[in-house]
C-alpha cells in the first residue's frame, strides 16, 4: 500500500512536471464579456496603461473592456473579436491564471539576452544583483574590445573563457534576477567600468589572472582589466 | 525432516545457478555497455577533432586570403576595386576571428592575435567607409597595409605548420598552461602584441583610441568619503540609510555604497571628483504596475531637472518587469547631444527613481562649440532615400569613433516602419541609419 502510494505520488510529480514543461497542454482560458476577477483586472490595467481604456480597473469584463480589447487587437494585427485568448494575452504580456504557465523565459527579449542571462545565472547566481550585472557587463566589455571576439556568443563560447561552458552549467534555465541583470547590462549599466576579467581570489589557481589590475571588488569576485 | 533438508539443498543449488547466470548476464551487459560507450566516446572525440581541424584550416585560408588582399590593395588603382578588396578583408577577418576563438586555448593565449585580426578588419572597414565618402587612401594607409599583409602572411604560414603538427597526432593543445614555453611551441597563435604592427586610424579598435576619459569631471576637486555620502543622500532625497562598502576605479575613482530609500535597497557609485552619482542599481521586485509610461517618464524628467541635469530630451523608453528605463540626452541650444546620455529607471508602482546610469553624460558633457550647419534642414531632408517619407528633422551631435559629428536627424517612415537618418550637417554624408522598433514594451532604436 505504502509503495503504491509512493508510486502514485511519483506519477503525479512526473505529470506535474510534464504539464509545466508543456504549457500548451492545458485548455486555454479565455476572458470575455461576463468574466471577472484578477485576470480581468490585469488586462484592464494594461489597457489603461496604453491608453485603450479610461477609468479604473474594476475586474469586470463589460462592453467597454471588450471594445478596448478589440482596439488593442486591431492595432496588433490580431483577430479583433474582443475576447482575450492565449494570443491576445501573450501580446499584452499578461499571464492568465489557470491557463498556460508562463516560464521566466517569457520576458527574455532576444537571443543575445537569453544567452547572456544563462551565463549570468551559471557564473554568478550566488552573487548580489550588482555582482550579476557586473558579470554580464564583462561579457559586453569583451565584445567591445579588440582582444576578444565581436559577438556575445563568440565571447561566451570562446574556448577556455568561462568554466560554466566547459562544465555544462550554462545550460541551466536562468532565473528572473539573472534575466534582469543581463538586460540592465545590455542597457548600459556597468558597475565594473569597463573591466574585461573577473575571478574569485579565494578559488582561482590561475596565476596569470592575478597579474591583472583589479578595479573593483563585488561580492566574491575581483574585477580587473 | 529429511525432505525439508532435500528441498533446502535444491534451493541453495538453484540459487547458486541463478546467481551465476545473473552475474554472467550482468558482466555481458556491462561489457556491451562499455563497448558502446567507448565507441560513442570515440565518435564524440572525432567530432570535436573535426571542429578543431575545421577551425584550423579556415583560419589558415582566411588569413592567407587577407594577406593577399592587402597586397592587391597596394597596386589596385580604381576606387571600386579598392572598396571591394577592403570589404572582402572585413569579412575574412570576421571568419578568422570566430575560428580562432574556437581553438582549445585559453583566451589570454590568443588575445594579442585576436586583436591583430580585429584591428585589420576594423582598419579595412574604416578605409572602405572613407572611400565611399569620396576620400582616398594615403601613403600611410599603404604602408600600414604592407605591414598588415606581411604579418598576416607570417601568421598564416605559422598556423599551417601548427596544423601539420596537430594532424600528425602531436598533442599541441594538451599543456595546461601556455606561458613562456607555450609561446614557442604554439607560435604564431600565441604571438604577443610586439609581434604585430601598431595601427593608428579612426576606428573603434584603433590603438590611438583614448577610452575612459571623463571630460564632464575635469577640474572638479576630489572630495572625501563623508562628503560623497552627503552628496548621495541629497541626490536620493528623503534621508536614506547609507552604508559605505568600499572604493573602486570604474574607471574613474569612486566610493561605493549600499543604501535603503523607502522600500528600495540600491547600490550606488559616487565619483571622488566632484561627488557625482555615476550609477544606481536596483535588483529587487518592482511591485504592481500602477503608473502609465507617460507618468514614469515625467517622473524621470522631473528628477533629472531637480538634480541639475538641465533640460534633457527623451530618446527612448522601454518597460521590463514593472520598471521603466528611460534614455535621456542633453540638449544645448536646441541641439540634441547624443553622447551625453543619462538612463533613468523608474518604478511603475510608485514613480520612485530606482536606477541611474550616467557614465555617458559624465564622460562627454561639456559645452560644445556648435558650428553653423552648411546644410539647411531642406537640404538634409532632400538627401534621404527615395522610399522614405520624411516626418520631421532636427539638429543633433552623434559620436563618430573618436570624434563627434553635427548631423540632421531626419525621422522618416516607410510603410509601417519608422527610421532615423543621420545626415552630416557639414558634408551631407549619410552617417547612420537607425530603425525605431516599437512594441508593447516601449520604443527601441536599433
Amino acid at each position: 500500500m505504502n509503495r503504491l502510494r509512493r508510486g502514485a505520488a511519483l506519477a503525479l510529480a512526473v505529470l506535474a512536471l510534464a504539464v509545466s514543461l508543456a504549457p500548451g497542454a492545458l485548455a486555454a482560458k479565455v476572458l470575455e464579456v461576463g468574466s471577472s476577477g484578477s485576470d480581468v483586472t490585469r488586462v484592464q490595467q494594461k489597457l489603461i496603461q496604453w491608453g485603450y481604456l479610461t477609468g479604473a480597473a474594476d475586474g469586470k469584463y463589460g462592453e467597454k473592456t471588450k471594445n478596448a480589447v478589440a482596439a488593442f487587437q486591431r492595432k496588433n494585427g490580431l483577430t479583433a473579436d474582443g475576447r482575450v485568448g492565449p494570443a491576445t494575452a501573450a501580446a499584452m504580456g499578461v499571464t492568465l491564471s489557470g491557463g498556460s504557465m508562463q516560464a521566466a523565459s517569457a520576458s527574455i527579449i532576444s537571443a543575445d539576452h537569453r544567452l547572456l542571462s544563462k551565463l549570468v545565472y551559471a557564473e554568478a547566481r550566488g552573487e548580489t544583483y550588482k555582482g550579476q550585472v557586473a558579470v554580464a557587463a564583462v561579457v559586453l566589455n569583451r565584445v567591445a574590445s579588440a582582444s576578444f571576439p565581436n559577438t556575445i556568443s563568440g565571447v561566451i563560447y570562446q574556448a577556455g573563457a568561462f568554466s560554466c561552458v566547459s562544465n555544462g552549467a550554462i545550460n541551466n534555465t536562468p532565473d528572473s534576477t539573472a534575466i534582469r541583470a543581463a538586460l540592465d547590462a545590455l542597457n548600459g549599466w556597468d558597475p565594473t567600468g569597463g573591466c574585461l576579467y573577473y575571478y574569485n581570489p579565494k578559488a582561482t589557481g590561475d596565476k596569470w589572472i592575478r597579474t591583472r589590475t583589479v578595479k573593483t571588488v563585488i561580492g566574491n569576485h575581483s574585477f580587473a582589466v | 525432516m529429511n525432505e525439508t533438508y532435500y528441498v533446502a539443498s535444491v534451493r541453495s543449488r538453484d540459487w547458486a545457478r541463478i546467481l551465476n547466470i545473473a552475474l554472467a548476464a550482468l558482466l555481458a551487459g556491462v561489457l556491451a555497455f562499455s563497448t558502446a560507450q567507448t565507441s560513442r566516446l570515440n565518435e564524440a572525440n572525432a567530432r570535436i577533432s573535426a571542429v578543431v581541424q575545421k577551425a584550423f584550416y579556415e583560419t589558415c585560408e582566411l588569413t592567407e586570403a587577407m594577406s593577399v588582399n592587402f597586397r592587391k590593395l597596394l597596386v589596385a588603382g580604381e576606387t571600386g576595386q579598392q572598396q571591394a578588396l577592403l570589404n572582402d578583408i572585413a569579412l575574412q577577418t570576421q571568419g578568422a576571428l570566430s575560428n580562432l576563438a574556437l581553438l582549445p586555448l585559453g583566451q589570454e593565449t590568443v588575445s594579442a592575435t585576436l586583436k591583430f585580426i580585429n584591428q585589420a578588419g576594423d582598419f579595412a572597414t574604416t578605409l572602405s567607409v572613407r572611400l565611399a565618402g569620396g576620400g582616398e587612401l594615403t601613403a600611410e594607409d599603404l604602408e600600414a597595409m604592407e605591414r598588415l599583409s606581411q604579418s598576416a602572411a607570417g601568421f598564416s604560414v605559422g598556423m599551417g605548420r601548427l596544423l601539420d603538427r596537430y594532424e600528425r597526432g602531436e598533442a599541441v593543445f594538451d599543456a595546461a598552461d601556455y606561458d613562456a614555453t607555450g609561446r614557442e611551441s604554439l607560435y604564431p597563435i600565441t604571438g604577443t602584441a610586439a609581434d604585430y604592427p601598431v595601427l593608428l586610424y579612426d576606428g573603434p579598435f584603433s590603438d590611438g583610441r583614448a577610452d575612459g576619459e571623463f571630460k564632464g569631471l575635469a577640474g572638479l576637486s576630489e572630495i572625501d568619503e563623508p562628503a560623497a555620502r552627503q552628496a548621495l543622500s541629497a541626490f536620493i532625497g528623503g534621508n536614506p540609510e547609507i552604508e559605505f562598502t568600499g572604493e573602486s576605479a570604474i574607471p574613474v575613482d569612486c566610493y561605493e555604497y549600499t543604501l535603503r530609500a523607502g522600500n528600495y535597497t540600491l547600490d550606488a557609485g559616487v565619483t571622488k571628483a566632484g561627488g557625482q552619482v555615476l550609477y544606481m542599481l536596483y535588483g529587487g521586485q518592482a511591485g504592481e504596475v500602477l503608473l502609465s509610461d507617460r507618468q514614469a517618464v515625467d517622473a524621470a524628467r522631473a528628477f533629472l531637472l531637480s538634480r541639475g541635469y538641465g533640460e534633457m530630451e527623451l530618446s527612448y523608453a522601454s518597460r521590463f518587469d514593472g520598471i521603466l528605463t528611460a534614455n535621456f540626452a542633453a540638449v544645448q541650444n536646441g541641439v540634441v547631444l547624443y553622447p551625453d546620455l543619462v538612463k533613468v529607471q523608474v518604478s511603475l508602482s510608485d514613480g520612485a527613481v530606482v536606477g541611474l546610469e550616467a557614465a555617458g553624460y559624465l564622460m562627454n558633457h561639456v559645452p560644445r562649440e556648435i558650428a553653423l550647419p552648411a546644410l539647411t534642414e531642406q537640404d538634409a531632408v532632400a538627401r534621404i532615400g527615395g522610399v522614405l517619407t520624411p516626418l520631421s528633422a532636427r539638429l543633433c551631435v552623434i559620436p563618430e569613433n573618436t570624434a563627434e559629428a553635427l548631423c540632421w536627424e531626419v525621422k522618416a517612415s516607410s510603410g509601417a516602419d519608422t527610421f532615423l537618418v543621420y545626415i552630416d550637417a557639414m558634408t551631407g554624408v549619410e552617417r547612420r541609419l537607425m530603425q525605431v522598433i516599437e512594441d508593447e514594451n516601449g520604443a527601441l532604436v536599433m
